[in-house]
């Protein structure tokens, strides 16, 4: 008589029966998205701890504000704008770093050095995990942001731009500068 | 073909495939003439392994269940909980039934509600009978009480007091109705 059937697993339904109050459908997509915010929000913050909790938080207010998503953008972009936001307000709030604009970020374009040496490529894994992590800590929020949400979370420039409310000009110009200083950092390292 | 200075500027959306299918097409023909701008191209490569390797990825055991727990501490409106218990019914006993169930609910809701109003009703219904066969027997009864009235004497006083009566036979008799 009883048909035990299993979560659902098809997105637009698991949405629809959380919008129901369905906690088990939600925590199914808690459960696909979980890393990928988590990695958004660590991306800003820059900070695991911080970005654990504010992951926790961007799931808490997307069931809270879950009949307002219209489904005109995906759901995941949906949460990672909720998960950025929270982690831009939680940056801006601590005042622990300044804000780049765009046109500051295009601008810094200029000033990047023009000769960066050989490839890189040659470093010890080791050594040069310790070295990207040092220059990572030299970028500034934007641009650190930028590019971890493209290369570790492999997010469009549209999604990017999306999340991070700011041209996508802006986003090419700020992964462009992120890229060439990151680069460079890590060929002075190098040579010093 | 695109300068060196400018190929720079696309070497890394040309790595994230970013690019419109006519400047690929330029970049990927000059980085191939191009020792510096491959070597470049070669870096953003290795950049984005060496990033995805590099950073520690926080730890997520329990995650869902945190978030699951700040959850249930949000009160639900009672609808959306109704909704959610039917959910559930349907979810693992089968549509059937769960509509069974949710018409045996509508069903008692309805005689829940509809009793007072029913009793109500029933109750006006059986003294509008009650007062029907009563006219019902007053209809049959004059013809008798006529019967009386020639005799001049009435039998019942309460029944007669229902009716003006005339000893005088081309006298209209005047029904009066049964007032309580």
């Amino acid at each position: 008589m009883s048909k035990q059937s299993g979560p659902p697993t098809d997105e637009a339904e698991l949405i629809r029966k959380a919008k129901r109050g369905d906690r088990g459908a939600f925590g199914v997509l808690v459960e696909r998205y979980q890393r990928r915010v988590v990695g958004v929000a660590l991306a800003v913050v820059h900070n695991p701890d911080d970005a654990l909790e504010l992951a926790q938080e961007t799931f808490v207010r997307a069931f809270e504000n879950l009949n307002s998503f219209e489904s005109r953008s995906s759901f995941s972009t949906w949460l990672y704008r909720i998960a950025a936001n929270l982690a831009i307000d939680l940056r801006r709030r601590e005042g622990r770093h300044t804000f780049v604009r765009g046109e500051e970020a295009e601008n810094e374009i200029d000033r990047l050095p023009n000769s960066a040496g050989d490839s890189f490529a040659e470093f010890s894994r080791g050594e040069l995990n310790r070295r990207l992590r040092a220059a990572l800590d030299e970028l500034t929020p934007e641009h650190r942001a930028v590019i971890l949400l493209r290369e570790v979370e492999g997010l469009s420039y549209d999604e990017i731009s999306d999340i991070l409310h700011c041209p996508r000009g802006t986003v090419m110009s700020r992964l462009h500068y992120a890229r060439n200083r990151l680069r460079t950092i890590l060929k002075t390292a190098d040579r010093n | 073909m695109p300068a060196c200075h400018q190929v720079k500027l696309l070497l890394g959306p040309f790595e994230d495939g970013e690019l419109e299918p006519h400047e690929m097409q330029d970049v990927a023909l000059h980085v191939v003439t191009c020792g510096a701008c491959k070597a470049a191209l070669d870096d953003f490569r290795s950049l984005g392994v060496a990033l995805r390797d590099s950073l520690p990825q926080p730890n997520i055991d329990g995650f869902t269940a945190a978030v699951l727990k700040r959850i249930d501490k949000i009160p639900q409106p009672l609808w959306m909980r109704w909704r959610s218990s039917f959910d559930t019914i349907a979810e693992r006993v089968g549509g059937t039934l769960s509509l069974v169930v949710a018409g045996a609910c509508a069903a008692l809701l309805t005689a829940w509600l509809a009793t007072p109003y029913a009793r109500h009703w029933l109750q006006r219904s059986s003294n509008r009978n009650e007062v029907a066969s009563r006219n019902q027997d007053d209809m049959i009864a004059p013809p008798q009480q006529i019967a009386g009235a020639t005799a001049n004497a009435p039998t019942d006083q309460s029944e007669t007091s229902m009716f003006a009566l005339s000893n005088d036979p081309g006298t209209t008799v005047i029904w009066l109705p049964n007032q309580p």
